[in-house]
């Protein structure tokens, strides 16, 4: 017989979809499947040989493709109330999104088992900026919301709040704030090093350095995070993930662009310029480019352009090459999803026959406080 | 240090007796740890190996040193034709066999081997395939299917 670590191997080469139908294979098959381990080896395979990811383009809906072929994009249908409106994705972490709509519902969702979490309801604030990772620790997921507090004296520093909800406790609750704003309002944190990210400003001032900072998602501690050593000024700088490691978009004007890759998490010497690009290697002017994911091979890696192009630099052949499928929406945000079994049935509420995944019944629920900004 | 032309010599179940160059041996993490605690010095008989299955394992492993020098690409296609020759009783040995002998790469041939054969397969086809018991009752099998009924279309 065959060890059940072996078929756990084996089982773990096989896509989301068909692992939820081998389920019903025999019991046996089902308790693998299931089981938390298997799910993280299933995870770790799919980050180490580069496959089972997602790119998801947002227009008003999203839109979903392999990114190994990056055809046909299909249209993804998220289990939040939103008409017309869409949902926000805020983050992107081991085959979990969290999203949110205009009327500020929050929910962890999982678009490959097409399971989510409605998180509980914190009210409307005016300007904050969101997070979502994994707290390695406590092996649970946690959003973070930086509230911005309203000034009434301009000399007075900056108050914010921060608010954090895991999925496993399931309500609000604040912690350590920073005294600090989002230089980039709309910027979701990145996540990276059991950490999320954000460039975030002292004052709010063009001549004042930006500085990026970490919150450890264990520790629930803000830190400054070391930034390499710029060779000439940077007109504006901007993080992203590539590979699971940190990355710094050093944007020179309009005149080059250098992406910087921190390859061991927190070490300031290992920061290493991946590529740079010039304004004559992208079609239009060279002003937001966001570093997306690395091809099988690790020779190329996917960016997105402006909200509008998406191409593949080569790095060998120091060449890009644009994408361009049937279904993408002509302009868009960008997300990387993992697709994985990670569950969001931390209180066992699926085994007691209390689904929490059934998207039509979340419609009814949240249609009563969506009308109320119709 | 031993020299690369030490032979090693291997004993399968069935009472085969196989000499092996050492530089062929060692692609076994298991016959390396061996050689390197000094205990590999008389033949190492292979309770659960069969003859057959360790010819083959020896020729995978020699196709490997030999082919050091080749292209990425070369080997890979190397692997994938010989392991489109295996019959699946066969993959069944071998991947217990090179499990035990702690052969990385052909455990992962072998187990992705298994795993294209089971893409695009129904759960009833598996069941065939790999000779597996349905002991779900009727009723426990068909809640597992309304549950992800979405799923259950095998394209990909």
């Amino acid at each position: 017989m065959v060890s059940h670590d072996l078929i756990a191997d084996i089982l773990s080469r096989l896509s989301v979809k068909h692992l939820l139908c081998l389920r019903s294979v025999s019991k046996l098959w089902r308790s693998l499947i299931d089981d938390p381990d298997f799910i993280n080896l299933h995870l770790s395979r799919s980050l180490s040989t580069r496959t089972n990811h997602t790119l998801i383009l947002k227009s008003t809906d999203l839109h979903a493709a392999d990114l190994s072929s990056l055809v046909p994009f299909a249209k993804l249908e998220h289990p939040l109330m939103s008409y017309n409106h869409g949902v926000e994705i805020l983050g992107s972490c081991n085959g979990l999104l969290c999203i949110r709509n205009i009327v500020e519902d929050m929910a962890i969702w999982n678009p490959s088992t097409r399971k989510y979490q409605v998180l509980p309801y914190l009210g409307s604030c005016k300007g904050y900026v969101c997070g979502f990772g994994h707290d390695p620790i406590k092996d649970d997921y946690k959003v973070v919301k930086i509230i911005q507090l309203d000034r009434v004296d301009a000399d007075k520093p900056l108050e914010t709040e921060v608010k954090v909800c895991s999925l496993k406790r399931n309500r609000w609750r604040k912690i350590q704030d920073i005294p600090c704003v989002s230089s980039f309002p709309s910027a979701n944190g990145v996540f990276a090093g059991g950490a999320l990210h954000w460039v975030l400003t002292q004052k709010i001032d063009l001549l004042v350095k930006n500085m990026i900072f970490a919150l450890d998602l264990a520790s629930e501690s803000f830190n400054e995070v070391p930034q390499p050593e710029y060779e000439d000024d940077i007109f504006q700088l901007n993080i992203g993930v590539l590979g699971g490691c940190l990355c710094v978009v050093a944007n020179h004007g309009d005149a080059r662009v250098d992406l910087w890759v921190m390859k061991e998490y927190g070490v300031k010497e290992s920061w290493t310029i991946l590529f740079s690009l010039a304004r004559e290697d992208v079609v239009g002017p060279l002003r937001f480019l966001k570093p997306l994911a690395y091809s099988r091979t690790g020779n190329q890696v996917l960016l997105e352009h402006d909200n509008i192009n998406l191409f593949w630099y080569d790095m060998v052949k120091h060449k890009s090459d644009d994408v361009w499928a049937p279904g993408m929406p002509p302009s868009y945000e960008t997300e990387i999803c993992l697709q994985s079994l990670v569950s969001l049935n931390v209180d066992k509420r699926q085994q007691n026959g209390d689904d929490n995944g059934d998207v039509k019944k979340m419609d009814d629920f949240l249609s009563k406080g969506f009308k109320l900004v119709l | 240090m031993a020299s690369t032309l030490k032979k090693i010599i291997l004993k399968s179940c069935d009472g085969k007796i196989l000499e092996v160059e050492e530089a062929v041996a060692v692609q076994s993490q298991m016959i390396k740890n061996m050689i390197e605690d000094d205990c590999a010095n008389e033949e190492i008989p292979l309770p659960d190996i069969t003859g057959e299955i360790l010819s083959m394992i020896i020729e995978y492993c020699k196709m490997h040193v030999d082919g050091e020098n080749n292209s990425n690409n070369e080997l890979i296609a190397r692997d994938a034709d010989f392991i489109t020759r295996v019959d699946l009783n066969t993959l069944y040995y071998l991947i217990v066999a090179a499990n035990f002998l702690n052969v990385k790469s052909l455990l992962d041939l072998t187990c992705q081997r298994v795993a294209d054969i089971i893409k695009g397969k129904s759960p009833e086809e598996i069941r065939l395939t790999f000779n597996i018991k349905n002991d779900f009752t009727p009723e426990e099998e068909e809640e597992i299917r309304k549950k992800n009924a979405w799923a259950f279309d095998y394209k990909d």
